[in-house]
């Protein structure tokens, strides 16, 4: 650059003593000349030498100073105008690297609205997560208190299922002894049926005692009255006659009291037999109740069993959620910390920003400035 | 009107008190055997033995028209008509008795003769009119 400055001088100087002593040497020349053309041109009281002389001075001072002009700024304005080029490319490429820049800090600003969306996200997710962990820990321990209070509860069915069973073969014992009574009072029924009926024989017996007799006495009467007996046979058959009648009121007396037996025998037998079969049901009751006794105390064994391994398996899971809890909070405490780095992230954006607008401010003016050198050194 | 004693024998027929005249051969029997004739009468229920004898057992209740079941072994009142031996089927024999009036119903046509026992008419059944009038054998 110097060097061509150096140059740009040297011509100027150059070109000074050129324009300064040429219109002299001229001057001079027309001096010489005057006196030959000085008709033609007599103007005034001026010589016209001297007028002449002025006049192509004039012309070669302006003319010397117009190629002066162009040359000196041909050298001037190429270098400027090359750099005017090369700024105009800078400023291009400046205003790329700008619109580059800007649509990076866009995007990083999206990318840092979307992490602190998701950061925000995650920490409710983790929030909501924490929360779920706590009731489910909440419903572990109530699961604990109930099922060590289902455990006591299982104990206790378990031994009011041992003493209803207990209760349930003393019961069934007591009615196998019924049964055993019933049966004998059914044969007992049996047997006084059998009497029953042999006093119902002897009644029939009687009654045909009795109708026999009163056959006897009504024809002892007839015969006495178609005969005519004395009064001792009228005597004896009137005695007849009340031995038929005594003999009719035993028998039927008799026939009456077999009935009634018989009545009862049939009563007592058939309630015998009733509860003979309700003894037997009762039975048949017991043995099912025993056997569902006996089912009952192994479910409960084993429902027992198995609430110890809830109440273990509970415990344990509450020790894991625990830990799940402990994680959540580690990873919460890392989402905020992700979130104030996302808040710098948008800081450093928003700075970013802040400076491309600058630098595109800057670009502005430097393509300004490039336009205004441009046309200062007019365009190639 | 007779104003003679003459004695009967009473027996209840379906709650009915009927009588009969005393006949040599009169006594109270038990129907043990009956059988049955292959006869189209209503009035003979069958024959019966007694004491060596056939018995024809007649049905008292249809001389009557009463609604009356007769027993398998009806209780039967002996009685003989022209040398045969004869049963009314009766429900139970009651007594003789010896009266001194007998009385006309003169609104009945048969069986119209009856005795007063305790101010009761008690209907009699004479044997000429059972097989006269009823014409048990035509």
């Amino acid at each position: 650059m110097k060097l061509v400055e150096t140059k740009i001088y040297l011509k100027f100087i150059l070109w000074f003593l050129a324009v300064a002593l040429l219109p002299l040497v001229v001057l001079l020349g027309s001096f010489a000349v005057s006196d030959q053309y000085r008709s033609f041109f007599q103007m005034g009281m001026l010589p016209a030498n001297i007028m002449i002389g002025i006049f192509v001075s004039l012309a070669l001072v302006l003319g010397l100073s117009l190629l002066a002009t162009r040359s000196l700024s041909k050298n001037i304005t190429a270098p400027v105008q090359a750099s005017v080029n090369e700024l105009s490319k800078v400023v291009n490429l400046l205003l790329n690297s700008i619109q580059g820049l800007s649509d990076i800090s866009q995007t990083n600003n999206q990318i840092s609205q979307f992490l602190t969306s998701s950061s925000q996200q995650q920490q409710n997710g983790l929030k909501a997560g924490s929360q779920a962990l706590s009731k489910m820990v909440r419903s572990l321990v109530e699961i604990t208190h109930k099922t060590g209070a289902a455990n006591s509860s299982v104990d206790k069915a378990n031994k009011l299922a041992e003493e209803g069973k207990a209760q349930s073969e003393n019961a069934l014992a007591s009615l196998a002894a019924v049964k055993n009574l019933l049966t004998d009072t059914q044969k007992l029924s049996q047997a006084l049926d059998q009497y029953a009926q042999q006093v119902a024989e002897i009644a029939k017996r009687v009654e045909v005692v009795a109708e026999t007799t009163k056959f006897f006495s009504l024809n002892m009467s007839i015969e006495a009255k178609k005969a005519s007996y004395s009064e001792e046979f009228n005597g004896l058959v009137t005695q007849i006659r009340d031995l038929n009648n005594i003999s009719e009121q035993a028998a039927s007396s008799i026939q009456s009291l077999a009935k009634d037996m018989s009545r009862q025998i049939d009563q007592s037998k058939q309630s015998a037999v009733y509860e003979w079969q309700e003894t037997n049901k009762s039975i048949n009751v017991v043995t099912q109740t025993l056997s569902f006794l006996t089912k009952i105390i192994s479910n409960i064994d084993s429902i027992a069993h198995d609430i110890q391994v809830i109440n273990k398996e509970t415990t344990k899971t509450y020790e894991d959620a625990d830990q799940v809890n402990k994680v959540i909070s580690n990873i919460s405490q890392q989402s905020k910390l992700l979130v104030k780095q996302t808040d710098d992230i948008t800081k450093v954006i928003g700075e970013q920003l802040v400076v491309t607008r600058s630098l595109n401010k800057s670009s502005v003016a430097l393509n300004k400035v490039t336009d205004t050198l441009s046309d200062l050194v007019g365009k190639n | 009107m007779s104003s003679k004693n003459q004695q009967f024998i009473t027996f209840k027929l379906s709650d009915r008190l009927l009588a009969m005249p005393l006949n040599k051969d009169s006594q109270f029997f038990s129907c043990e055997h009956l059988l049955a004739l292959p006869i189209n009468n209503k009035y003979i229920a069958g024959v019966s033995y007694l004491n060596g004898q056939l018995v024809t057992i007649l049905r008292t209740d249809k001389f009557f028209g009463l609604n009356w079941k007769m027993p398998s072994h009806p209780q039967c009142l002996l009685f003989s008509y022209q040398g045969d031996f004869y049963g009314l089927a009766v429900d139970q024999g009651i007594d003789t008795v010896t009266v001194p009036q007998v009385y006309l119903e003169k609104t009945k046509n048969i069986f119209n003769k009856y005795i007063k026992i305790n101010k009761q008419k008690v209907f009699i059944l004479e044997a000429e009119q059972i097989f006269t009038e009823l014409k048990i054998y035509v």
